[in-house]
């Protein structure tokens, strides 16, 4: 060996060293995550939760540099979903999407193995989707006015995707907050009670954008108010409730990330903010809008303070409408 | 009329390019592998595969997911044929005479007409789409929850058509499948219904499920139980391709299950599994050997199976036309649209046509690809069950559960399978048929959801049942065929009815 | 009576019962299990149909044909049901179980199993259902078991993308 490769060997060997010095607590930082990251949802793959899911975990895989794997657990009106994430060891690989229905409304109507405000600890939410107030060929009128008059003179009839779902309470409070009596005609999903709405059978229903938008482009049926705070980019002919006259009316189906209750706070705010590089992400943004959602960036505490809110808020709704399950 | 062969002329444009092709291919080929694979349906499988298909074009992604989707329905008759395991609600029919087909030696011959029938299928219901689609969605959306309840009271009539034992017992099992699918909470406040307080029942209980149960795990006690008659057919593997002669014989059944099919595929929420049934029934009434179906008759087979395929395929209709996604399937498919930056709606026929007319075409590209696929692995599935059985049950018992636990992620659906396969084996014990129970189990669902809703919408009053001249029509067509059913039985008197089977 | 006697001999009935006879029993039995079931359930409500209308008429006429059955059957009880399987369904059973219990770990009262995927859960079901068969083998069972085992979790993980655990004790997944 001579001595110009024995040097520039030493020096490949204090190169490598420092490398590695360097390299150790970054490494050591960067332990979490160190394997697959399951991220739980509450509704059978093909759902709207589903489906955001899904792109939401793509997009999260690359801000946290770990493969995030999605697993439906359906099943007890999602309550299945909130009962395994709060089962689950707090360190960050079982997280769950945290949605209205088993985070607000669910607490009031069913007796929880897991009550999602104790057992669970938010970290951010994701994104707020706006539902639309719809009517079809059997009810004619052209703005939300003229449903609430048309329900003075006629009890209205109105389709869900089921009960309690969001569907079905944003058009209970759109009943409780005008003061009008409406009926609710349950169905399995938004797809069925929409087809009904088309073909004339029911009178209106508040569902989910993207369950009516083609429809609503088409002029089969009519939009008349989105019931979020801000007009809908792609509705932007439709005035949302409180301008259409229902004074203090929003409802919406929103969606965050939580986990069980005592995660490590660096593995949490890890994932927080991951989650708010991946709402800055211009593509997932715009995959969200087809959605039918809009980003919604909250950190732990905001999230939290915002399901209190909701939480209560339905609750009221709940008990006005004497909803309840033995 | 020209103007459909010019639109398909246009469709047939934009699928057959090369890419395109491909994609087709590759969706029919999934469809085929989930279809046969007992549990995992098209449903996971298109959720699961979604972000994959943004990378692609709208017009090829929409190709290859159609593709799962009627390659599924395919393999789903395949196991169905096989080994007894109907994997959709639409593959119960062919399992009844499918299986004993198999059973009898004539795999091969079932698989085959299948296959053709299915391709006959599939090229009617392309033009169906193409010339009458929107004629069709108007007469789809005539079904309220009225019209449809009384559908389903006819379709649960043609379920007892379809037992060729005992009419008691056929009743019974019928209304024991409706009396199972109330399990669960109710729709419309929530409350448990007869779950015994066991979370797994509460939404109530899969078919997959009962049918993995009952079929699936049922069919390996009774063969388990009885080994010597089960080698008996097990060592008689006849032809493996239908001659001229069957295939004339069956044209007939092809092409009225096709129409009945295409007919009732494009009913909102699930209409399609009526299609198969009602062709059944049909089949049965019109043949001159009604005594073979239930042992192996090939137009039990031909037919629904290719009414099977059409409603698969027509239920297109309104996603294509409206937007209105009929069942599960079809609403992923919106959701792939949408995520693709098209709305559906009616609009997308003059917005993207080339959209429109390439997924019709690649429909048809679709089904001859399942010919082309299926046709070879016919010999390979009939080699199949060549495999000393000795091995072949535990690969089906490993195949079920992996399958059964992939519904929800849940152990403990594969727990309530293998109970149900201990019901299905004292049911096949008392000969109790299973077939009429899981029809009675996949209309109950509907009939009870539609009746409720019915009546909510008529503030309770049950003659909006016979104000709707539809529905007044549909129930008198029932109770006519209830009558003609019911009265041979009762002249024929005890003897038949307690023939051996 | 031997084990591969079919049912269609007009054998000795069971204890005085036959097939048919029997047949109208169980039904009985599935109308009272629904009545039972569902007796708390409102019949209907003022706007419309309980949700317990329809469970309780189906089982009312399951229990009425139930009993037509044993009229129908009084004449000719319907031959023996034979052998009943026992020997062949127990193993069977145990595989399923067997893999229900095992694939996301299961917790029954002092026993606790963890999460142990497919890799076990796979070759319990095969190898115990397996051993069902009167002409079983177990040397040949157990290869195949493996072999069947690494298929699937080829096919089910990685092909098909499904979400089922594989190894958590050595994968973490």
């Amino acid at each position: 060996m001579t001595l110009q490769t024995t040097r520039r060997f030493a020096l490949a060997m204090c190169g490598a060293a420092l490398a590695m010095s360097i390299a150790t607590p970054v490494l050591a930082q960067d332990a979490y995550p160190s394997k697959p990251v399951t991220l739980v949802v509450s509704y059978a793959a093909g759902g709207g939760t589903d489906a955001i899911a899904r792109v939401f975990a793509a997009r999260l895989e690359k801000a946290l540099g770990g493969r995030v794997i999605v697993e439906n657990r359906p099943g007890a009106a999602a309550n299945i979903g909130t009962e395994v994430a709060a089962a689950a060891d707090p360190d960050g690989y079982t997280l769950l999407i945290g949605n209205q229905g088993p985070m607000a409304v669910n607490p009031h109507i069913f007796k929880l193995k897991a009550d999602p405000e104790t057992a669970l600890d938010p970290i951010a939410m994701i994104a707020d989707a706006s539902l639309v107030v719809v009517v079809g060929p059997r009810l004619e009128v052209n703005t939300l006015g003229e449903l609430v008059e048309a329900a003075k003179s006629r009890e209205l009839v109105y389709g869900s995707a089921g009960n309690a779902s969001a569907s079905h309470l944003g058009a209970l409070l759109l009943g409780q907050t005008a003061g009008i009596k409406v009926k609710h005609v349950p169905y399995k999903g938004a797809g069925p009670a929409v087809n009904d709405l088309v073909g004339g059978h029911i009178d209106f229903m508040v569902t989910t954008i993207p369950s009516a938008i083609g429809l609503i482009e088409s002029g089969t049926l009519k939009a008349l108010a989105v019931t979020g705070e801000k007009r809908f980019d792609s509705l932007p002919d439709v005035p949302t409730a409180i301008e259409a006259g229902v004074s203090g009316y929003t409802a919406s189906a929103w969606y965050g990330l939580v986990g069980p209750k005592g995660m490590p706070a660096e593995v949490k705010s890890k994932l927080e903010a991951a989650t708010s590089e991946t709402l800055g992400d211009a593509e997932f943004v715009e995959k969200l809008k087809k959605d039918g959602a809009v980003p919604s960036s909250m950190g732990p505490q905001a999230f939290s303070d915002f399901m209190a809110k909701e939480r209560a808020r339905w609750g009221g709704v709940v008990k006005a409408a004497d909803i309840k399950v033995e | 009329m020209l103007d459909v062969f010019i639109n398909l002329g246009l469709g047939l444009a934009v699928a057959l390019t090369f890419k395109n092709i491909a994609l087709c291919f590759i969706g029919c080929l999934i469809g085929t592998l989930v279809g046969v694979l007992p549990g995992v349906g098209p449903v996971a499988t298109i959720a699961i595969l979604l972000p994959v298909t943004l990378s692609l074009d709208p017009t090829g992604s929409l190709i290859m997911l159609a593709g799962i989707y009627y390659g599924a329905q395919y393999g789903g008759s395949t196991t169905a044929i096989l080994v007894n395991i109907p994997g959709e609600a639409t593959a119960v029919v062919t399992a009844i005479d499918g299986h004993k087909m198999a059973q009898n030696g004539q795999a091969g011959l079932a698989l085959g007409l299948a296959a053709i029938g299915s391709f006959v299928a599939g090229t009617v219901a392309t033009i169906v789409i193409a010339a009458l689609g929107v004629p069709m969605t108007r007469m789809g959306l005539l079904f309220g929850p009225a019209e449809y309840f009384s559908l389903m009271i006819m379709g649960l009539v043609f379920a007892v058509v379809l037992a060729h034992g005992s009419l008691v017992k056929a009743i019974a099992m019928i209304l024991l499948g409706v009396l199972l699918s109330c399990v669960g909470a109710d729709m419309e406040t929530g409350r448990e219904r007869m779950t015994f307080d066991f979370g797994m029942l509460h939404d109530g209980i899969e078919f997959v499920v009962l049918a993995m149960g009952i079929f699936g795990f049922g069919e390996i006690f009774k063969n388990l139980a009885d080994p010597e008659s089960r080698d008996v057919v097990r060592s008689r593997i006849g032809r493996l391709w239908p001659t001229l002669k069957e295939l004339r014989e069956n044209t007939a059944p092809i092409l009225r299950g096709t129409f009945l099919g295409s007919i009732l595929g494009v009913l909102p929420g699930n209409g399609a599994i009526l299609g198969p049934f009602a062709s059944y029934a049909v089949e049965k009434r019109l043949s001159k050997r009604p005594q073979d179906f239930g042992h192996g008759a090939p137009a039990g087979v031909a037919g629904p199976e290719s009414a099977n395929n059409a409603g698969a395929q027509t239920s297109f209709i309104p996603l294509l036309t409206l937007g209105l996604p009929p069942n599960a399937v079809m609403a992923l498919m919106v959701g792939a649209m949408m995520i693709q930056g098209i709305v559906p709606g009616p609009q997308v026929i003059e917005r993207n046509p080339e959209l429109f007319w390439g997924l019709v075409a690649s429909m048809w590209i679709g089904n001859l690809m399942l010919v082309i696929i299926n046709l070879p692995l016919i010999g390979l599935w009939v080699k199949l069950l060549r495999v000393p059985y000795r091995l072949l049950f535990p690969a089906i018992v490993c195949f079920c559960c992996i399958g059964l636990y992939s519904i929800a992620n849940d152990a403990a659906q594969v727990m309530m399978a293998a109970f149900f396969g201990l019901v299905g084996y004292a049911l096949y014990k008392l000969e109790f048929e299973p077939a009429p129970l899981a029809l009675g189990f996949v209309l109950g669902r509907l009939l009870e959801e539609k009746l409720r809703q019915a009546l909510i919408i008529s503030d309770g009053s049950p003659l909006t049942f016979l104000q709707s001249p539809l529905s007044a029509a549909l129930l008198a067509i029932g109770v006519l065929a209830l009558v003609v059913a019911v009265l041979p039985a009762m002249r024929r008197g005890r003897d038949d009815v307690f023939k051996e089977a | 009576m031997t084990g591969s006697q079919t049912n269609t001999q007009a054998a000795p009935s069971n204890g005085g019962l036959g097939r048919e006879r029997i047949a109208g029993i169980v039904l009985i039995g599935f109308g009272g299990l629904g009545l039972w079931a569902g007796y708390d359930l409102p019949f209907m409500t003022s706007d419309g149909v309980g949700s317990g209308l329809l469970p309780r008429l189906l089982s009312f006429v399951i229990l009425g044909l139930g009993i037509l059955q044993l009229l129908l059957s009084r004449k000719d009880p319907g031959p023996s049901t034979g052998r009943w399987a026992i020997r062949e369904t127990i193993p069977v059973i145990l595989g399923v179980v067997l893999f229900a219990v095992t694939v996301r770990g299961h917790h029954l009262g002092p026993i606790s199993i963890p999460s142990l995927g497919l890799s076990v859960a796979c070759p319990l079901a095969i190898v115990a259902s397996g051993l069902a068969a009167r002409d079983a083998r177990l040397g040949e069972l157990l290869i195949f078991a493996v072999v069947l085992t690494a298929f699937c979790i080829g096919l089910f993980r990685y092909a098909l993308g499904l979400s089922v655990p594989v190894a958590p004790w050595f994968l973490g997944y």
